[in-house]
């Protein structure tokens, strides 16, 4: 493993995602359901995909080509659903509380 | 006459209805029977529909003293039945509704912002349909207001 600037980086996107993993399942309590509560369920399960993956990159340099490229098509992907959910929700709460 | 208030029938009434100690016309007795403490004017008067003059009846009913307006309905009292609702809708997921009730002005319109608003809670973070399930049952007792 080599101990570079870009380790470092790794290690600091690895902290925010599990600082990202406790806000979720800490405001799961809070949301039971309805509106937000259906969503975050699924929010939950893409911050723990996140976080598997990106407590991969350090280990990247050693990973064979093809399945690096897989692991990071897979989170581009998955992070793209992510942005759509999180701003179709958002969608949701503003034309709830204007309604 | 208030469409939202609510009569209730007196010892008086419920002594006619139960002896014809009284002996008041038909349309009256029929009319009293509608009355039953809960209801508010709009409601005896839709479910008594079938009879003719039923608000006059009322009336007469009121001054020969068989019925009287409760005037119990207070804002404290309705917060507390609104309080209750909420607790048997939610569960253990009412504390923060029941927060907004507690805090809620003693005013008519305050109150249904308050009920709106506890609504789009209800439906945001716990349960669509229990919101307007709470909603339905709140906007019943707020009626009396």
């Amino acid at each position: 493993m080599k101990i570079d600037i870009t380790f470092f980086i790794s290690i600091a996107a690895i902290a925010v995602m599990l600082y990202c993993l406790y806000l979720v399942t800490s405001l799961k309590q809070k949301v039971p359901g309805g509106i937000v509560g259906k969503k975050w369920n699924f929010l939950m399960a893409l911050v723990s995909l996140f976080t598997v993956g990106y407590l991969s990159t350090p280990f990247f340099g050693i990973i064979p080509e093809d399945v690096l490229r897989l692991i990071v098509s897979g989170i581009f992907f998955f992070g793209a659903i992510y942005v759509v959910i999180t701003v179709k929700l958002i969608y949701q709460i503003i034309k709830e509380l204007s309604a | 006459m208030d469409p939202k208030k609510i009569y209730q029938k007196t010892e008086k009434g419920e002594d006619e209805l139960r002896t014809r100690k009284y002996n008041i016309p038909q349309n009256l007795r029929q009319v009293l029977i509608f009355v039953d403490g809960k209801s508010n004017i709009a409601k005896v008067l839709e479910k008594a529909s079938g009879f003719p003059n039923v608000g006059q009846t009322l009336e007469e009913l009121a001054v020969q003293g068989f019925i009287q307006l409760d005037e119990t309905v207070t804002f404290s009292g309705i917060k507390d039945e609104l309080i209750a609702t909420a607790r048997q809708t939610l569960g253990a997921d009412a504390e923060k509704v029941i927060a907004k009730i507690k805090d809620a002005p003693e005013t008519k319109e305050g109150l249904q912002a308050t009920m709106d608003n506890c609504k789009k809670y209800v439906k945001l973070v716990i349960d669509e349909k229990k919101a307007e399930e709470l909603i339905r049952k709140c906007s019943e007792i707020m009626l009396r207001l």
